[in-house]
């Protein structure tokens, strides 16, 4: 189902929480919500649950308001960051809670039930644990169930905070997989919150970048990565230098030197800015045009070398990304830098 | 291959060399040890300390209500009086038990769910029946509810009720005192538990009320009969605060902590250790269940999520 927000505002007291977040989440879509601590992430998604209040704005499903909703007559399942298993119950009977806490009248049977919890416990392929109780499972496994338990309800809308979050990177990564082909067979709307941009550009389809209460960036993940559109998207996602430059004649100059960046347009408007560059669009060459630089470190991580480079006029570290097996340059070598692809911002 | 070597009859003596290595060199000490002398001293301190102060003492409470037979120490329990004691104790127990279980599953409720102003204040509050002596307690509801010189007293008087030198009395006094007892065992419980089970339950459609009942109340059961358990033993073995109250009219306002007192000062000793073994057996009975759930569900007792 259609999720809208609109206008939706949040505070705290006094503290804003929320800036008017405005946002479309198609049926069917892995939406993630990426961010840093703090950045109202969690808010959101609470605000959608209806798990909080917000201080304005609204909250449609399918086109229909929700914002006067409670959070049962919304139907979402939600997920938490710690599973939330009721510790006392069985799987079985975790899963089967939200379908027997139903009014009477639209209560399945028992015997329904029954199916329906066997029939989830097949699709997180944990057929056979129903009788078992939450501290018997493990953590990836504990996540399953609170999956199953969500969509036991039929909600319209999946929401999960964190969800790989209290789980080590091996079970994490495996989940992250997991996860993706299930909402591949599956089709739930769904929204995640997730602070690993790894997480984010992996498994959603589209991905919101929040900072500071306020929505950065939406996109895909290529959108994301390759053309972030403000300052803390360049930093926040992957790995990038903000160099101080200043633009006139539409190019913007480092020191004295002009820097040629194929993406960047033609005319640029004068003043100074800021250029961010990631360090796998540096190319070098001895000899030639280009930005003129000092290499002053090299290191080796793994499978390739970095190198440092301090630019002449510029105090900020641009580094470069080699194969290892590849002769690096020597400390000290002036060598002439160019940059594929870089974003420029006012500063 | 290495391991054929080792098990081949040229290593049968090895083990042999290994033990004259260990026996040459003593296990050396850890060092958060204490010498073996200064651990038996201590052990020693401690074990006399307990039977002078504990366990002689309960003996005796044993020793001095049987010192004249089985038949005395029964007689001395079908007294009328202990009788009306006894069941008195029983009343104002199960009067001032679930008062205090709605109380403190309440205060709990609301200190660890919700932020509020006076949260602070009411947590020290709730202390309070710790810090302030019995007696005290016992006082301010005699100068409340006295008939003849209380607050309440001429409106009390107008509707011919008794409350101080009565049961309605006795159950205050004792709520008063035993208050704190759930809700302390139930708060930092709570607190460490959270919102998210709770949290869970309703986006899967529970009522909040549901919710509580499914959910919060069997999280924290154990702690909750923990809690009962202490609130029972003090209810049943308060004094000070009762004994003011009470106006100690026999086989009436008398509890089973101011008999044992009247018959003691009465020189009836058998009959007031009589009285008396029966609340150390309470005691006793308490302390057995309380290390039972200790050792049993110490895990959802003290709290942290196990799950």
């Amino acid at each position: 189902m259609e999720l809208d927000v609109r206008n939706l505002v949040k505070e705290y007291g006094d503290t804003p929480a929320l800036h008017g977040i405005d946002l479309n989440v198609r049926s069917g879509e892995l939406l993630a919500l990426l961010g840093p601590s703090g950045s109202g992430k969690t808010t959101l998604l609470r605000l959608i649950a209806g798990l909080d209040h917000p201080t304005g704005g609204r909250v449609l499903f399918g086109g229909e308001d929700a914002s006067e909703k409670t959070v049962q007559e919304r139907r979402i399942g939600f997920v938490f960051q710690h599973y939330a298993l009721f510790r006392h119950m069985t799987i079985a009977d975790n899963i089967a809670y939200g379908l027997r806490v139903r009014p009477r009248s639209s209560r399945p049977s028992e015997t329904a039930i029954a199916a329906k919890v066997e029939e989830l416990l097949d699709l997180i392929q944990l057929p056979g644990y129903g009788h078992r109780f939450p501290n018997q499972l493990s953590g990836g496994q504990r996540q399953r169930v609170a999956l199953a338990r969500a969509l036991a309800v039929e909600p319209r809308v999946l929401l999960l905070d964190e969800p790989f979050g209290a789980l080590d990177a091996k079970v994490r990564k495996e989940l992250r997989v997991w996860l993706r082909a299930f909402h591949d067979r599956t089709g739930h709307t769904t929204l995640f919150v997730t602070h690993d941009q790894e997480e984010a550009l992996e498994l959603a389809d589209r991905v919101v970048v929040m900072s500071a209460g306020r929505i950065e960036q939406i996109g895909t993940p290529e959108d994301i990565y390759d053309r972030p559109a403000t300052p803390f998207v360049y930093d926040f996602i992957g790995e990038s230098v903000a160099v101080p430059v200043t633009v006139s004649d539409g190019l913007p100059f480092v020191g004295i030197q002009p820097v040629e960046v194929p993406t960047l347009p033609r005319s640029l408007p004068a003043g100074p800015g800021r250029l961010f560059i990631r360090p796998e669009h540096v190319t070098f060459a001895r000899d030639g045009e280009g930005l003129w630089a000092t290499v002053v470190s090299i290191h080796r991580s793994g499978s390739s070398r970095r190198i440092g480079f301090r630019a002449d006029g510029a105090d900020e570290l641009i580094e470069a990304i080699i194969p290892s097996g590849h002769e690096p340059p020597r400390l000290g070598t002036r060598l002439a830098l160019h940059i594929q692809s870089a974003g420029l911002f006012a500063a | 291959m290495s391991d054929a070597v080792l098990s081949g009859p040229a290593n049968a003596d090895r083990p042999l060399a290994a033990a004259a290595v260990t026996a040459r060199r003593p296990r050396p000490r850890l060092p958060t040890e204490e010498t073996p002398w200064v651990r038996r001293t201590l052990i020693v301190v401690a074990v006399t300390f307990l039977a002078l102060f504990l366990i002689l003492p309960l003996a005796t409470v044993f020793v001095e209500a049987f010192r004249k037979g089985a038949g005395a120490f029964l007689a001395s329990l079908a007294d009328p009086d202990a009788v009306a004691a006894i069941e008195l104790t029983a009343v104002v127990a199960a009067i001032a038990l679930p008062c205090n279980l709605v109380f403190g599953v309440a205060a709990a409720w609301a200190i660890a769910k919700f932020e509020f102003v006076g949260k602070t204040f009411l947590v020290t509050l709730i202390d309070l029946p710790f810090s302030v002596s019995p007696v005290v307690a016992g006082l301010v509801y005699v100068l409340l509810y006295s008939t003849s010189h209380g607050v309440f007293g001429p409106w009390l008087d107008a509707w011919n009720l008794q409350v101080v030198f009565a049961l309605p009395g006795i159950v205050l006094a004792t709520i008063f005192v035993t208050f704190p007892f759930i809700a302390r065992e139930l708060i930092p419980l709570m607190e460490s538990l959270g919102n998210t089970d709770e949290e869970a339950a309703l986006t899967l459609g529970a009522s909040g009320f549901r919710a509580f009942w499914t959910v919060t109340l069997p999280n924290v059961k154990w702690a909750l009969l923990y809690g009962v358990l202490l609130c029972n033993a003090r209810a049943m073995g308060e004094f000070g605060a009762v004994s003011v109250v009470s106006g100690h009219i026999r086989g009436y306002t008398n509890t089973m902590p101011l008999h044992i007192e009247i018959l003691y000062n009465e020189y009836q000793f058998v009959a007031a250790f009589s009285v008396a073994s029966l609340l150390a057996a309470l005691a006793l009975v308490t302390l057995g269940i309380k290390s039972w759930l200790e050792i049993r569900y110490a895990d959802a007792i003290v709290g942290g999520k196990t799950h």
